[in-house]
């Protein structure tokens, strides 16, 4: 802004660094129009009833003041429009957040069936004779007396159970041969 | 021009975010169940095994075993190499190879799980 200091100290709305001096005004280049001087960066210069008022519009702020509610509006849609994108981002990765970890959880719980299916019918269940295991050939005893809670604990699993039928949870089943009829079955286990 | 170049950022932001999303939306695969189905075919063969029928290979004792294995399972249970089978299978779900001793010498079989 091209400001001059004033000789009056009588505006008591002008801010003393921000006035203008009159006498110089044609010799700093200002252009009067009617009652009013126009610096050549916009700040113009009334003399009015109670005296000399002034503003600090340059012609710039003046042009702007004319776009002010267009930029506001398009600042408001760019704003609206970021924080839906940001909220549908947020939301779809929490969503395949989500899934992952489900996911990744029932693998888990799926591997430690696995394993411990696996051990049943291998050796923690099965017959033997003379030292010797017979895996796939379940001792009905011997599954009865299986630590299950045990297990459960190991494995941090909130249920475990075992038995020739489904019970609650995800249950996955191996094929077994039960008592001396050998008998075809399923032996389930399930966790949850 | 403010505006245009608001705009301009905002659809490649979204071009961005839409390609990182469609990135991060890829199905994901379901539960890995590649040793089940391999302990699985095993049980079969240990079935066998236990009640005897590959003793003497017999096979009419082996197609009955597969049956009321597929009647448990709901897989038809096939050896590739001989007609030992329980149903003709679909999609193949595991095949695992054995050995066994068949009339004096060892055969290589394949027990096979497909989908009915």
């Amino acid at each position: 802004m091209w400001l001059i200091k004033p000789p009056w100290r009588r505006q008591s709305d002008m801010p003393a660094r921000w006035t203008c001096r009159l006498p110089a005004f044609r010799a700093a280049g200002l252009i009067r129009c009617n009652d009013t001087w126009w610096t050549p960066t916009g700040c113009w210069f009334r003399k009015a009833a109670s005296g000399w008022s002034w503003k600090l519009y340059t012609v710039s702020r003046m042009k702007r003041k004319r776009f002010n509610g267009f930029i506001a509006l398009e600042s408001l849609l760019i704003l609206l429009i970021l924080i839906l994108i940001l909220f549908y981002t947020l939301q779809t990765v929490a969503a395949a957040t989500r899934q992952t970890q489900e996911r990744w959880e029932a693998q888990q719980r799926f591997n430690k069936l696995v394993s411990v299916a696996d051990y049943i019918v291998k050796a923690g269940a099965v017959r033997e004779y003379h030292n010797t295991r017979y895996p796939n050939w379940i001792d009905e005893a011997r599954l009865a007396a299986l630590p299950l809670p045990e297990f459960q604990e190991q494995m941090n699993l909130s249920s475990l159970a075992v038995g020739f039928s489904p019970s609650a949870g995800s249950c996955i089943y191996r094929l077994v041969v039960v008592g001396d009829s050998k008998e075809i079955r399923r032996l389930f286990i399930c966790a949850a | 021009m403010r505006g245009i170049k608001s705009f301009e950022a905002i659809f490649t932001l979204l071009v961005v975010v839409s390609f990182s999303l469609l990135i991060l939306n890829q199905p994901l695969p379901g539960i890995n169940d590649s040793l089940y189905r391999l302990q699985l075919a095993h049980d079969v063969w240990r079935v066998w095994q236990l009640r005897g029928d590959l003793d003497g290979f017999d096979k009419n004792a082996m197609n009955r075993d597969a049956d009321a294995m597929t009647a448990l399972t709901g897989t038809c249970i096939y050896l590739e190499e001989e007609d030992v089978a329980s149903c003709l299978g679909g999609e193949r779900i595991i095949a695992l190879p054995q050995k066994a001793w068949v009339n004096g010498e060892v055969k290589n079989l394949t027990v096979v799980l497909a989908k009915q």
